[in-house]
């Protein structure tokens, strides 16, 4: 769950993603299992959520996220690999992407509801990592902070000087 | 009609003895199972202790319907995917749901748990270890094994593979369909591959010369997902402030921008290489102006729009177009865009934001002038360009470019 909740956070902060898409990943991802009968597994839940997330920005937003973000966002896929896990994933879908605001209302109530069961904060919180890894970098420490930190100041000369 | 059959399509009782899906053993949908839902029977409740009404309660422009808590909601659903996850895994075990599929219970003031499991390592329930926290830490003690742990199956050539593909070698492993689908049987598309490196982003990481263990274990902990996966492998320069930066624009010929021809006048789509339009077609300017115009174009052109660029929209008498075709032709706000786009003229010092939309056939280069000039140009296929030293390349061809240093590269010297 660690894992999951760093991976969808790290995805979701570095490619700007918006927060109604993190409801609409797991409308995919639930439609996949469904509908799709696609086992979602310790060995792929990775790329499942990573193009569901893709999919849902695409689906949601106006000015969606491309692929060759996405593939600079994940390194270790490239942009023809996600492009391939687009394809397929709307192919198990049968191109079902379409989310009535009824069945968003639904999600979001539901996972509102979850808050509800017994001990979750306490034992939700007991499985989080203390530090989350952020694009800013602001609360890395370390070399990784110095990393960030350069290639902030980096971006903040080319663009001062070049654009 | 058969009667019978008549029966057979619209008879409910039919409809309810259908085969119960696959499904129903070990998925449930979130909205099914946690979805609030009111008893059918309400109990009496005087006005005086009745809520007030909905208008007085939400604020509507600031639900948490229209804009949820990001990372609230990322909690909640790693949770569920977090469920599903084990649930799948037990149904592809053959072994039975821990507390069998997920009923839809109503929702009352005390709300029954959503049978989330105790959170304990997967091997004290019996079942194989998916692995979530393994792999980072068989990293951090055998970095060429990081691919090795995520999945039982994975033998030590699995290994060298991925190794080998760290390295740049030409090992074709990339994520299918297959391995979204998590089907394991295939030797050549394994379920582990979303874990492991696909041949073009280990070239892309491959520039950076691999000289030692560590080099490799810093690659190993990037292409993991984790506190470590940061720029750090890749980012390895720092430039200084006082080193000048340089953009060139060219277009997929290699040509500079600036040298082409300018499109016709008129056309939506940029020529480059069409001839100047005749003396009774579009309006076209007089050669002093045009050459005055094609290398002093600024953003301020830009933004005056048609009182800058006379050429592009007045005759040489300066009469207006709307005699000659009929309509409006004063109405040049769409001038502004293809003055931005796709005008080859066009200074990149008018943008100031992070994106920049362009047309799929320029190639933007940043590249840092004041660097060692005795490294030789860099041979690796991410470095499309042969200048020397640390470069940003921002993307190529897709028409949409993000200026941020996406890959900071830092080249070697080549051997």
């Amino acid at each position: 769950m660690q894992d999951i909740f760093t991976f969808a956070h790290y995805v979701y902060s570095t490619a700007r993603l918006t927060s109604e898409c993190t409801i609409v990943c797991l409308i995919y991802v639930e439609r996949l299992i469904s509908k799709g009968n696609v086992l979602l597994l310790a060995s792929n839940w990775r790329p499942i959520v990573l193009t569901s997330l893709l999919l849902a920005c695409k689906m949601w937003n106006d000015l969606a996220t491309w692929n060759i973000e996405l593939a600079a966002v994940a390194r270790q896929y490239t942009q023809g690999s996600i492009s391939r896990m687009e394809q397929a994933f709307v192919s198990c879908l049968r191109f079902q992407l379409a989310i009535g605001a009824s069945e968003y209302a639904q999600y979001f109530f539901a996972l509102r509801g979850l808050t509800e069961q017994r001990d979750f904060k306490r034992r939700f919180k007991a499985a989080l990592p203390q530090h989350i890894p952020s694009a800013s970098g602001a609360r890395t420490p370390g070399a990784a902070h110095d990393v960030a930190a350069a290639s902030a100041k980096l971006e903040s000369d080319v663009y001062s000087k070049s654009l | 009609m058969n009667p019978d059959f008549k029966n057979a399509l619209y008879s409910p009782k039919l409809v309810l003895r259908r085969k119960p899906s696959r499904e129903a053993e070990y998925f449930t949908s979130t909205k099914t199972v946690a979805s609030p839902i009111i008893p059918q029977r309400l109990a009496y409740k005087s006005p005086r202790s009745r809520r007030a009404g909905v208008d007085g309660v939400l604020p509507p422009k600031h639900s948490t319907l229209i804009a949820p808590d990001a990372t609230d909601m990322l909690q909640r659903v790693a949770v569920v995917l977090y469920q599903h996850v084990l649930r799948c895994e037990r149904a592809k075990a053959g072994l039975p749901a821990a507390a069998g599929p997920r009923k839809r219970r109503a929702t009352t003031t005390n709300i029954p748990s959503l049978d989330l499991p105790p959170l304990q390592p997967m091997e004290a329930t019996g079942m194989p270890s998916p692995a979530f926290g393994a792999a980072r830490a068989a990293g951090a003690q055998i970095p060429s094994l990081v691919m090795a742990p995520l999945h039982p199956q994975l033998t030590r050539e699995d290994s060298d593979m991925a190794g080998a593909a760290i390295h740049g070698k030409s090992t074709s492993r990339e994520v299918t369909s297959s391995a979204l689908l998590g089907d394991s049987k295939d030797v050549s598309t394994p379920a582990v591959l979303p874990n492991t490196v696909s041949a073009a982003a280990a070239a892309d990481i491959g520039i950076a010369r691999i000289t030692s263990a560590a080099d490799l274990s810093k690659l190993d902990r990037a292409l993991l997902f984790g506190a470590e996966w940061s720029r750090e492998p890749v980012t390895t320069m720092t430039p200084t402030a006082a080193r000048p930066v340089a953009t060139a624009i060219r277009t997929r010929d290699g040509h500079q921008i600036e040298a082409s021809q300018p499109r016709s006048m008129g056309s939506s789509t940029p020529r480059l290489s069409a001839q100047p339009p005749p003396e009774f077609g579009l309006p076209s300017a007089p050669p002093r102006m045009r050459n005055s115009m094609s290398h002093t174009l600024s953003p301020a052109t830009m933004a005056l729009g048609s009182s800058a660029l006379p050429f592009a929209t007045r005759t040489h008498t300066g009469a207006s177009k709307q005699s000659e075709y009929g309509r409006d032709e004063d109405d040049e706000s769409h001038l502004f865009h293809e003055a931005q786009f796709l005008r080859p003229q066009f200074d990149l010092s008018f943008y100031r934001g992070p994106i920049v939309h362009l047309p799929s056939f320029y190639t933007i280069k940043v590249s840092l002038l004041a660097h060692a000039s005795n490294v030789p140009p860099c041979t690796a296929q991410a470095c499309a360009f042969t200048d020397h030293g640390a470069r940003i390349l921002a993307a190529y061809g897709a028409g949409y470019f993000h200026f941020r240093p996406l890959r900071v590269q830092h080249c070697p010297p080549h051997v």
